[in-house]
């Protein structure tokens, strides 16, 4: 009997993630590249200085994001050409990316790298675990997804999302500014 | 008719600073604060009298033919004194009254203010002295006094301090006294006023004896090295407010002795005025490289003080080296504006080491330690007093719009007209260069040392985990007389160059100067003043109005995650290390790092020790060798204490005859 409720429990019980659709609106089937251009365009656009500096917090993640955001750098994706880099200070970041569902023990981190961030601060939620709390959403050791610590803008669902994702992500970001 | 209300306020004065001693010592120290505080108003009153009546002509104001031939007297270089002297010594006296509260298990509160009072007195009283016996004894009066509050607490230290203070008084004021009797050949009662008039009489051989004795003992008391080993001693072990009152006021009434004497002396060997630069610029250099590097904050400002004396005697020296040259062109006027300017510096110099001092004080009774290294955060627990703090010492550096500007500007700006005029040959010019690159260096090195006794006894966080947190509107008695010495330090700034004419025009230093040149220093200080006022207030306005619609958020400052605390500041040696380093042959810094292994078998493991040791180069190299050769020839001439009564008789007996000899 056991196992037929595992199944119920698998089959028609809430779901835990949330589907891709719901979260990043349908961009349409872009190229890595054509999203890059596009983000050069937009942050032409919307920043002056024709670049954004992006500060990765990690709230307590498996590190499967942070491999993704390094991959990012290298030099196959090279998002320094599309205007994006990472700095080390988040008083010069104009975009956190906050991996991993928040740790009670990180909780007091990203808390205390929102605040130290200048606003306008896009915070971006990157990976399952930062949206939603993941497989750890009800854990004692988890505070839950990013947004029970600080607001969240834009959400990047996918455990760890593509580059491509991240890429998308970072497009809507600059849409949802572009709106204001 | 103006004169009887001039004499009237002098007697109030002097009445009242009697009455205010007598009264501290009976009643208490409240009340005698009050007397002293309108004494000093009233002598304020007749000072300025004088300087806006009188200006040029000697005031007697009584004569007390049968009291040692006293008839006290004002001129001009006198008048300029006494009235700061009162005007400061009233806003001291309002400090007093909640300093000595403060402070009243360390400082019996009625001794000292009595002895305060007595040291006015002393003060006022050579200024108004018109002959050597009235001089030397106000003299006395005044050394005597601040030995005993310089041990006002009865520590060892302190003790230790004021002996040697007391030592160095006594030779300095014998050496006037020597100086005093060679001119008079023997008479005590010998008038200041007939100074030029015997100086012209003496031999060479006895006016260079006199002159080197009186700046020995001017310069003693005014902290010109090498005789300032007792002041970076005795300032900082009294109480601030004396501390104040000793390196503000009683520091000028050396310079002033010095400027009636020796520039009353005719016939002075250039040599005698080149080594008066050579001292002032070495008291100069000596007194910021060490004002840098010590750790004691009222040590630093002793320090200071020995800065701005060596700055007054290279300005006065160069005034001498101007008068006693006679080659082509007379420059002689040039003189009188430089010791103008000599004169404005000592006044503010008055001003904002007095300030410097009483706000040394506030900090002291609030972190309950000397040392710079265990300062800091103050001005976030007392912002009033951060700012008034932050005055003074931006008003401690020649910086405009501040009157300490005008006299090293105006020096400057004479060594560069002179450089580029005609009157001076070769080796003149190299006299010329080298004073005012060293006057340049000094003024620069003066900076960084204010800067670094602001920045790390106020800003940062405490070092220390003793910070008293009483509101800081307990202490206004305190930080007013800094405003108010401030309004007056920023008020003579303001009015620098009408001041700087009319000293000019009434500073009488010799009756026979014939000057056809003069300087024109085209600086106009009310312009300067204005032209800071309209910076600050559009750059305030700008802010206010314009910038009104960038909100900004306070957060404190992004750590890394690992939280930041006092022990991550910069520290006093370290923010002074580059220049010490640099000067390090120049000053006694002994630094020792010994390590010793603690387990025999394993010599990895040690115990460090570290010290860093400033000593005085002075002391090492100059007066212990010559104590030593003293206690020698004391130690050999102990052997004629037989204890013997018939060689006592005996040397009676030979003293006798020898002096018979001598006289007959």
């Amino acid at each position: 009997m056991k196992f037929f409720k595992l199944l119920n429990y698998l089959f028609f019980s809430s779901k835990v993630t949330e589907k891709k659709a719901e979260i990043i609106k349908d961009l349409g089937e872009k190229t890595y590249e054509e999203l890059g251009a596009e983000i050069k365009d937009n942050i032409k656009r919307l920043y002056n200085g024709r670049s954004l500096r992006i500060r990765a917090v990690d709230g307590g993640s498996t590190n499967a994001e942070e491999i993704e955001l390094t991959a990012l750098n290298n030099a196959y994706y090279d998002i320094d050409r599309f205007g994006l880099s990472f700095v080390a200070s988040p008083r010069h970041a104009d975009m956190l990316f906050v991996t991993g569902p928040v740790t009670r023990n990180l909780e007091t981190a990203v808390r205390t790298t929102y605040e130290a961030a200048p606003q306008p601060c896009i915070v971006v939620a990157v990976g399952d675990g930062a949206c939603t709390g993941g497989i750890w959403k009800d854990s004692y050791a988890v505070v839950g997804p990013v947004e029970a610590v600080i607001p969240v803008h834009v959400r990047i669902p996918g455990d760890p999302p593509t580059p491509t994702a991240i890429l998308q992500g970072v497009l809507e970001a600059l849409h949802n500014q572009l709106q204001k | 008719m103006i004169e009887n209300y001039i004499i009237y306020c002098v007697a109030i004065y002097s009445a009242g600073l009697i009455i205010a001693s007598l009264a501290a010592l009976i009643k208490g120290s409240r009340s005698s604060s009050v007397f002293f505080i309108f004494a000093n108003i009233f002598g304020s009153v007749a000072g300025l009298t004088y300087l806006f009546n009188f200006s040029g002509q000697a005031l007697t104001l009584a004569n007390f033919n049968w009291l040692f031939q006293f008839s006290p007297r004002l001129n001009f270089l006198s008048a300029i004194f006494f009235t700061a002297i009162s005007i400061v010594s009233a806003l001291v006296g309002i400090y007093s009254i909640r300093y000595l509260k403060i402070y009243d298990n360390t400082y019996p509160p009625g001794t000292v203010q009595a002895l305060t009072a007595i040291f006015v007195l002393g003060m006022q009283g050579v200024l108004l002295a018109n002959n050597v016996f009235v001089f030397l004894f106000f003299w006395e009066v005044m050394s005597i006094t601040s030995f005993f509050l310089v041990m006002a607490d009865r520590t060892q230290e302190s003790l230790k301090a004021a002996f040697l203070y007391f030592i160095m008084t006594h030779l300095g004021a014998s050496a006037i006294m020597g100086g005093f009797l060679i001119l008079s050949q023997g008479s005590l009662l010998f008038d200041l006023n007939n100074i030029g008039v015997v100086s012209q009489s003496i031999s060479p051989a006895l006016l260079i004896t006199a002159f080197i004795l009186f700046l020995f003992g001017f310069g003693s008391k005014a902290g010109l090295v090498p005789f300032h080993v007792w002041l970076p001693e005795a300032h900082p072990q009294a109480p601030s407010n004396i501390s104040a009152m000793m390196s503000g006021l009683m520091l000028k009434v050396a310079v002033y002795g010095f400027i009636m004497v020796v520039f009353n002396l005719s016939n002075l060997p250039i040599w005698a005025s080149i080594l008066v630069i050579f001292l002032g610029l070495l008291s100069g250099l000596v007194g910021v490289l060490y004002a840098l590097i010590e750790k004691d904050i009222k040590r630093i400002f002793a320090y200071s003080s020995i800065e701005n004396m060596g700055i007054i005697f290279t300005m006065l020296g160069f005034a001498l080296y101007l008068m006693s040259r006679k080659g082509q062109g007379e420059v002689s006027l040039v003189a009188v504006g430089v010791v103008a300017f000599a004169i404005f510096h000592a006044v503010s110099h008055m001003f904002f080491k007095t300030a410097l001092f009483l706000s040394s004080g506030v900090i002291i009774s609030r972190v309950h330690t000397k040392s710079l290294e265990m300062m800091g955060g103050l001005a976030k627990l007392m912002p009033v007093f951060a700012a008034a703090f932050l005055f003074a010492i931006l008003g401690s550096l020649p910086i405009a719009p501040a009157a300490t500007f005008y006299g090293e500007w105006g020096f400057i700006q004479t060594i560069v007209g002179l450089l580029s005029s005609s009157f001076f040959d070769v080796n003149e010019i190299l006299i010329l260069l080298i004073m005012l690159t060293l006057f340049a260096l000094i003024g620069g090195l003066a900076v960084f040392a204010m800067v670094r006794v602001f920045g790390i006894s106020m800003l940062g966080l405490p070092r220390s985990k003793h910070l008293g947190d009483e509101p800081e509107k307990n202490d206004m008695l305190l930080i007013a007389p800094i405003f108010g010495l401030i309004a007056l330090l920023l008020t003579l700034g303001i009015v620098a160059r009408p001041i700087l004419d009319w000293l000019m025009r009434y500073l009488e230093l010799q009756k026979d100067l014939v000057g056809v040149v003069t300087i024109n220093s085209s600086l106009s200080s009310l312009q300067v003043a204005v032209i800071f006022i309209l910076i600050f207030l559009s750059v305030y306005l700008f802010k206010r109005v314009l910038l009104k619609k960038n909100i900004e958020r306070e957060y404190h400052t992004w750590d890394c995650g690992q939280p930041i605390n006092s022990t991550m500041e910069y520290t006093g040696t370290a923010f002074s290390a580059p220049i010490r380093f640099f000067f390090l042959r120049f000053l006694g810094s002994n630094k020792m790092v010994t390590s010793t292994p603690i387990i025999p078998t394993n010599s990895w493991i040690k115990k460090y020790t570290f010290s860093l040791v400033i000593t005085s180069v002075w002391k090492e190299k100059l007066y212990q060798p010559i104590a030593r050769v003293i206690i020698l020839i004391a130690d050999r001439i102990k052997i004629i204490q037989s204890g013997r009564v018939q060689y006592y008789l005996a040397f009676l007996l030979l003293t006798l005859i020898v002096t018979l000899i001598i006289t007959l």
